[in-house]
């Protein structure tokens, strides 16, 4: 009997937190079209994620897929201190997504440190729905 | 066999107590370094003054805790070494010449340890006599300092080490038990 | 009771109480209410103790302790934070001023504890030291560790990477009794 109790708890909480970052990638998206951008496209998040581009420091290539890996499955490792990062996909870690004001910080300093600036409403917006949603549904 | 046995009362109160003080405090000490800085301080703390007292008490205490009671000649530490060699035994009221020795070389590696030790307190906390100099100290002196006080550690496990044996091997060669003499304060003459 | 026993036990309480009682003299600058007294030294680091601090600053590596740099350094590194190190580690402007607050007030030379006289006093006024394992003390400390254990060894890789060896690193404590180096066992010092 308590071992189903268990069970529906889980469930709950897995559900609630896929609530949450449905929510928050909702309100986020909503601010990005507010800011000019049209319709939000995982493939193309996708393409940009493998995106190769040089940094002068490393004095080599760098994507997003460099430290997260191009499977959002995986485990990802920085690729200067070679600390594992947690996988980013929602489904495998219910912490992403989950904080608003935690994804705008990291699209800062990502962007910059990948791209040598910030992102676009568009490209934060197709980043979103890659990681949130691959396959598109909506 | 129930040989009649003869004692000597030599060691007096104070001096039996300053040694198994010490010799507690010491393990204190020993025990409390990384592990709880304030009771290794305390316990560093009662070492150097058991030896301020010793050094007192060296001078103008009991006869046998005069250290000119137990001071060897050059002839007397040479004959006792000799001795040694031929595990022939001999009895001594007082210290051996090799054991007054010992005590020399443990009594000077503890004032360095203890005396490092409340350098490093001042140095390192701002605490304690030393902590006006301490202040103004620079990095050079507290580097030396610390591996003074690392290094007379050493040499305290290696003495206390060789300590132990010779108690062992004089209270064999000279058929009295110094360690309970030590407790009691009386050796036994050996028949 | 023979007479020089009585004056010896005099002398041996004399001695103990002028000994113990030294340890209540000191630095007149560190006699503020007991703070900096015997009793309240710690065998630690005072182990980090904001959250902004401890969030934002142990997502890469580990939260250092403030007390192993001096303010001027925190300042210099909480200024920089686009370039920090070769990354981008940018704050929103309320954050960032409230772990420059925090650093400042518990550096080195603000607020003493239990190394930060050690590593103050390694450090010359006109240096403002950005890596902790780069000063003077620090690498007195590590010494006679081989390269090949820490950046030789591919689970620690950095002297800066405190919490692989230092077991109780997340607590303040660097002590000699609790070290692990991974894949190569205790380390007694």
């Amino acid at each position: 009997m308590m071992k189903w109790n268990v069970v529906i708890a889980l469930l709950l909480v897995a559900a609630g937190n896929a609530m949450a970052t449905e929510t928050v990638v909702n309100e986020r998206q909503a601010s990005y079209r507010e800011a000019g951008a049209g319709n939000f496209d995982a493939a193309r998040g996708e393409s940009m994620w493998s995106r190769q581009q040089m940094h002068a420091e490393m004095g080599q290539s760098v994507s997003c897929a460099t430290c997260h890996s191009g499977n959002l499955s995986t485990v990802g490792k920085h690729i200067r201190t070679g600390k594992l990062i947690d996988p980013m996909a929602p489904s495998m870690n219910a912490e992403r997504l989950t904080d608003a004001a935690k994804i705008e910080k990291w699209f800062t300093r990502n962007c910059k440190w990948t791209w040598g600036r910030e992102c676009t409403a568009q490209e934060k917006g197709d980043f979103l729905q890659f990681i949130f949603n691959p396959n598109n549904r909506r | 066999m129930n040989k009649d046995r003869k004692f000597i009362t030599v060691w007096c109160p104070l001096i039996r107590s300053f040694h198994w003080l010490l010799l507690a405090a010491f393990l204190t000490a020993w025990w409390a370094d990384g592990r709880d800085i304030r009771i290794h301080i305390v316990a560093g703390t009662i070492v150097f003054g058991l030896l301020l007292f010793r050094i007192i008490w060296g001078v103008v205490g009991a006869s046998d805790a005069r250290f000119a009671s137990f001071w060897p000649t050059a002839a007397a530490l040479r004959q006792h070494l000799i001795g040694l060699l031929k595990l022939q035994s001999r009895f001594y009221r007082s210290h051996t010449p090799l054991g007054t020795i010992m005590i020399v070389m443990l009594l000077v590696s503890l004032l360095a340890l203890t005396g490092s030790g409340m350098a490093l307190m001042a140095l390192q906390m701002g605490i304690g006599t030393f902590a006006g100099w301490a202040a103004q100290a620079p990095f050079a002196t507290e580097m030396i300092i610390q591996t003074t006080h690392a290094w007379s550690f050493n040499t305290l496990q290696l003495l206390i080490a060789i300590h132990l044996a010779g108690v062992l091997a004089e209270s064999l060669l000279q058929g009295s038990n110094l360690v309970s003499a030590m407790i009691t304060g009386k050796k036994q003459l050996k028949e | 009771m023979k007479k020089t026993t009585f004056w010896g036990t005099i002398l041996l309480a004399g001695c103990l109480t002028l000994s113990i009682s030294s340890l209540a003299w000191g630095d007149s600058r560190s006699d503020d209410g007991g703070s900096y007294g015997l009793w309240s030294q710690k065998e630690t680091a005072l182990p980090v103790m904001n959250k902004a601090y401890q969030t934002e600053c142990s997502a890469c590596h580990f939260a250092y302790p403030a007390s192993f740099l001096p303010a001027r350094s925190w300042v210099k590194i909480m200024g920089t934070l686009e370039n920090h190190f070769g990354e981008n580690a940018e704050l929103d402007a309320a954050g960032r001023q409230e772990i420059e607050q925090y650093l400042t007030a518990q550096a080195g030379d603000q607020a003493p504890s239990r190394f930060s006289r050690s590593f103050m006093r390694a450090i010359d006024s006109a240096d403002t030291p950005l890596r902790i394992s780069e000063t003077a003390y620090f690498q007195r400390e590590h010494r006679k560790v081989p390269a090949g254990l820490v950046t030789g060894n591919a689970k620690v890789r950095s002297f800066s990477n405190c919490a692989s060896c230092h077991t109780g690193a997340d607590k303040g404590s660097f002590n000699e009794h609790g070290i692990v180096i991974p894949g190569h066992g205790r380390w007694e010092d």
